[in-house]
């Protein structure tokens, strides 16, 4: 090995490069932006400012923050459903109006005051969500109207009151609270900002209509014909949209006690911003508080700073404005670059060197040497049935089959010519095994583990196991159930593929080549899931061994089959049985005579062998060479492999030309019969094997012989 | 240009790096017309195949067989393998041998034997002149021709084509640098070669040193020998395709030196013959039998591919076998009457059909 292999062979070892696809993949990626923005902004403020971290100030920025937040936070509602409120600035300079006015000038009590102020302003959302919900005249012009005809009314309502607020004054403990008393040592309004997004997080998280919202801005077309009322739930963010800055104008009223005309002038910009630069979609249906509260703070900070950094007057809003204009550029470009990125760097092969194949095309005295025994093979159900992935056998000697279509189809004895449809499962089942009653459990492809009863009822089993601790993506639930098998305590194991792909995607997971499947079980005594093996290079057959003490399981990309200790002094273990399959295994299942059978997908070939010592080609080859293209190992010549307790192989059948079984992923002993499927087969292939036990059946094998 | 270009091109393999072959449409809209023709003749590996007075006739390893006779009649037999033939106006033939050697079967010329030039050692075809003279095809300066297929994958261009006298033996150079010439044709006083590592034919004028220029480019497959019906137009025989797969696999060098180093060539990924004979073979994903049938279109290292040129070399129409066909690999055709004879050497067979109803 030369050095550049060897570094070749640590850097692919070490560096994970899927990751970056799979961070990519999550939602929260969209936070990257503001947090980064957020973290460099107050860097750059406190090493610029003097005091700019001291409590004083931190205080002062935090009370003006709790303010502006709330505006944020309803302007985001609306935002969410996919609309605009362009009235929060008059809607915040009426409430200031309204609550000073009912408080200096009428003397009406505090809470009563509040509470009218606050009905004042959902009286102006329910003007907005009334026209734009309802009547559905356009958001942006609508807000807008009434943004001119509200400031207008302030201006009537400053003309008549401003004098009388100014000279009057109020002794009220409550309402000097609510403008400068503190909880905990925070500013009320900040307090009341971070319970009042709690709310508002738990509402669009965890509760129905909160759920509606964000369906009526991803599609209203599709949120209508799912059934939800778009008009009403539209008019109630605007009715949110509308307390929230009522809230807002009140804390600013009682904080400041003045009413002067330029009170909330240019807020709703600033609002916009802030929603924006946090992340939020201005087309609705992606965002969420946090990113609010993030971007309220963002732009907080920023015009605080400003003003601390003594910039000329109208530089603020330049700011403003500047931000506006690039915080719309990303929320337009981070989407589509984000998945294009994603689809870019989502395939990340690893380095798998496999050991050397065992030559059996050149070497007639290996155990897997080619041979044409399995030309001969009677067929079952030819052109009846599409990728028999794996077939099972009850004690009637009825043939059950798992279909791409969904469906578990059976052929009846004795001569498998009559075919039912047994279950319709959905998703592609794909391993099965009979239970101890008479059940067939089915491990099914973008579903997980099911069973289907002896009235032929489908159950789930599971379809969620724990979820690792480090896992980027989320891998508590099961893509691609593949195997199973049953142990005497009726603890099932079963293997899942790959967590990184669907089914339909398998071929890109051989590519990869890297160790993303696992084996779970299943204990139906408990109904508790568990991952038991992580990191299988495309974890498929799992069988019991013959004394249930342990577990046999087949990697396919690793070419080898292990054994995994359920009991005994290596419990919890896996070792490897047999390491250089010269094929992709698939399926093991019980023989007689204490042996066991495996099907062999596809035969390794050397270039692909090379291949996989070189992930760099094999990412190039990835994004430049169509998918039809791509190099593969061979799955078009069949094989099954028949090997002892200790791994010592037996014999092995194969199909030379590949004429009659192409990849053969599964095969079952019944009564001196081996009967054979395959995943991308139109037929069950059926042979006599010359030195089984005629009277053997998997059943008896497992459960005795009861019916 | 920008001189950057360039690299950041094969670093991100876009531009004059991505990997595009040409599509088989227009005049090579696939069609199963090879499989349909009547066979003629099985042998071992049918090579090249030639008009003599002995009738049609075809090369196969060391022996000359009769197309037209039953069974195919050895006429000659050679203690070496044969590697390239040419029928002559005499109604002799030219045979050129694996060791370089040619020899004159019948004709004017029968019984010469024109001895070994050290430079030229690898003769993939032969063609008359008009002058009596003969042109050779000297495919590759360092590898034989059983070993094309290093050749490609070495991307050499070592190959080169040459003139030579039966009279007296004498070697005249015409070109050099071609990228393996595999067909030879004579066109209004220059020669017309098919460059298969180029998929072009080009055009090698007379003269000292043979002025070259493109006759046909961007073909989807290896061209190989070129022959000349009645009606002056030119039959191509096509001997693989090209492939996505390999055309990216000689973009990398690494992968394709430590092939070349570790792999045994039967088993590259590369174009051949006859694919799917061993299940160590490459295979490609689209060419995953599906309910027990390979698909025509899924992508195969092998394919059957004569074309029809008219007399200015532009393609007219294209006879195929495809991915599931059993006449792969043709390495030679040849029009003869209304007959066209063609050699799958991938498959071991050699069959003809008229040729009417094929006109575009």
């Amino acid at each position: 090995m030369t050095i550049g292999e060897w570094a070749g062979r640590l850097r692919y070892r070490y560096v994970p490069d899927h990751v970056v696809g799979e961070v990519l993949g999550r939602r929260w990626t969209d936070n990257v932006i503001p947090v980064t923005l957020l973290v460099a902004l107050t860097l750059y403020l406190a090493a610029a400012i003097p005091n700019f971290i001291s409590v004083g100030n931190i205080n002062d920025t935090a009370r003006q923050i709790g303010e502006f937040g709330l505006i944020v936070i309803g302007m985001t509602i609306v935002m969410l459903a996919g609309g605009i409120d362009l009235s929060v600035g008059s809607n915040f300079a009426l409430a200031n109006v309204t609550a000073l006015a009912l408080i200096n000038v009428a003397k009406w009590p505090v809470e009563a005051a509040i509470a009218a102020t606050l009905g004042v302003g959902a009286l102006v959302g329910l003007i907005n969500g009334f026209l734009i919900g309802f009547l559905r005249l356009r958001a942006f012009l609508t807000t807008l109207v009434v943004l001119t005809l509200i400031r207008a009314f302030v201006d009537l309502l400053l003309e008549a009151y401003s004098v009388r607020i100014a000279s009057s004054d109020v002794e009220s403990p409550l309402w000097d609270f609510v403008g400068a008393g503190s909880v905990l040592g925070a500013p009320f309004s900040f307090v009341l900002l971070i319970v009042t997004a709690i709310v508002a997080h738990f509402v669009l998280t965890r509760l129905r209509i909160g759920w509606r919202l964000m369906a009526v801005g991803g599609s209203r077309r599709a949120a209508y014909n799912a059934g939800i009322s778009v008009p009403r739930t539209v008019c109630l963010t605007y009715v949110v949209s509308g307390v929230l800055s009522a809230l807002a104008g009140t804390l600013y009223a009682a904080r400041l006690s003045g009413a002067g005309p330029d009170t909330g002038i240019g807020l709703e910009l600033t609002a916009v911003t802030a929603a924006l630069i946090g992340g939020n979609s201005v087309g609705g249906g992606r965002g969420s508080v946090g990113k609010a509260l993030m971007g309220a703070i963002i732009v907080s900070l920023l015009l605080n700073g400003l003003v601390r950094l003594g910039l000329p007057n109208g530089a603020s809003s330049m700011v403003v404005g500047a931000v506006l204009l690039i915080a719309i550029a990303i929320d337009v470009r981070w989407i589509r670059w984000r998945h294009s990125l994603r689809a870019k760097v989502y395939v990340s092969p690893a380095y798998l060197a496999l050991p050397a194949a065992p030559l059996f095309v050149s070497d007639p005295s290996s155990p897997y040497a080619m041979n044409d025994r399995l030309r001969d093979v009677e067929v079952i159900g030819l052109g009846e049935v599409d990728g028999p992935e794996d077939v099972i056998l009850d004690l009637d000697d009825n043939v059950y089959c798992s279909l791409r279509q969904g469906e578990i189809v059976r052929f009846l004895a004795p001569d498998y010519t009559k075919r039912e449809v047994y279950a319709h499962v959905g998703g592609r089942p794909l391993g099965m095994a009979f239970d101890r009653d008479g059940s067939l459990v089915v491990c099914i492809a973008g579903m997980g583990l099911y069973r289907v009863n002896n009235l032929r009822k489908v159950e789930k089993m599971t379809a969620e196991t724990n979820r690792s601790r480090l896992s980027i993506i989320d891998d508590s639930r099961m893509r691609l159930a593949d195997d199973l098998d049953i142990a005497p305590d009726g603890k099932v194991y079963f293997s899942e593929a790959t967590i990184r792909y669907g089914f339909e995607e398998w071929v890109v997971d051989a590519l990869e080549g890297r160790g993303n499947g696992r084996i779970i079980r299943y204990d139906p005594a408990t109904g508790v899931t568990r991952t038991i093996i992580r990191n299988l290079l495309f974890a498929n057959g799992v069988c019991m061994a013959h004394d249930n003490k342990s577990l046999l399981f087949a990697e396919t990309w690793g070419c080898r089959i292990s054994r995994y200790w359920l009991e005994g002094p290596k419990e919890g273990t896996a070792e490897v049985l047999i390491a250089d399959l010269p094929g992709y295994p698939d399926n093991i299942n019980r023989g007689s005579r204490g042996t066991y059978w495996l099907g062999l997908a596809g035969t390794r070939t050397p270039s692909y062998d090379m291949a996989m010592t070189m992930p760099a080609f094999r990412r190039r080859m990835a994004r430049r060479v169509a998918a039809d293209e791509w190099l593969f190992p061979n799955v078009n010549v069949g094989c099954v492999v028949h090997f002892d307790e200790n791994g010592g192989v037996l014999e092995s059948l194969w199909d030379l030309g590949g004429e009659n079984h192409p990849a053969i992923t599964s095969m079952r002993e019944h009564r001196g019969f081996l009967y054979l499927g395959g995943v991308t087969n139109n037929r069950i292939g059926r042979i006599r094997l010359a030195g089984a036990d005629p009277d053997w059946t998997g059943q008896s094998s497992y459960w005795g012989n009861r019916r | 240009m920008n001189p950057l270009r360039k690299a950041v091109d094969s670093w991100f393999g876009r531009g004059e790096a991505s990997i595009t072959i040409p599509p088989m449409d227009g005049a090579f809209r696939p069609n199963d017309l090879l499989d349909l023709a009547p066979l003629s003749l099985e042998a071992p590996a049918p090579d090249c195949l030639a008009a003599t007075s002995h009738g049609v006739v075809v090369s196969s390893d060391r022996s000359l067989l009769s197309v037209d006779r039953s069974g195919g009649a050895e006429l000659a037999s050679f203690e070496t393998p044969i590697s390239a033939l040419a029928g002559l106006p005499d109604g002799g033939a030219a045979v050129a041998l694996i060791d370089g050697r040619i020899v004159f079967v019948g004709g004017e010329h029968g019984g010469t034997t024109v001895q070994k030039n050290l430079e030229v050692a690898c003769i993939t075809a032969l063609a008359p002149a008009s002058d009596g003279t003969l042109f050779v095809a000297n495919g590759s300066a360092k590898n034989g021709p059983g070993a094309w297929k290093r050749d490609l994958m070495e991307k050499n261009a070592s190959g080169s084509v040459w003139r030579v006298d039966p009279r007296n033996g004498a070697y005249t150079r015409l070109a050099g640098d071609l990228a393996y010439p595999y067909g030879l044709v004579e066109d209004a006083g220059s020669v017309v070669v098919s460059e298969s590592w180029r998929s072009a034919l080009t055009r090698i004028s007379p003269g000292g040193d043979g002025r070259k220029e493109p006759a046909l480019e961007n073909l989807p497959a290896y061209p190989s020998r070129l022959s000349r019906a009645d009606d002056k137009s030119i039959w191509l025989a096509l001997f693989a395709p090209r492939s996505q797969l390999v055309e990216f696999v000689l973009s990398e060098d690494r992968f394709r030196r430590r092939m070349i180093r570790e792999i045994d060539a039967d088993y590259w990924v590369a174009p051949c013959l006859r694919s799917g004979a061993t299940p160590l073979e490459p295979t490609q994903q689209g060419g995953v039998r599906q309910l027990g049938v390979l698909k025509p279109w899924s992508p195969s290292r092998s394919y059957g591919l004569v074309a029809r040129l008219d007399p200015a070399f532009r393609p007219a129409t294209s006879l195929h076998s495809r991915a599931h066909g059993r006449r792969h690999g043709v390495t030679s055709c040849l029009m003869v009457g209304n007959q066209l004879y063609f050699a799958a050497k991938g498959d071991g067979v050699v069959a003809a059909r008229s040729y009417e109803g094929l006109t575009p």
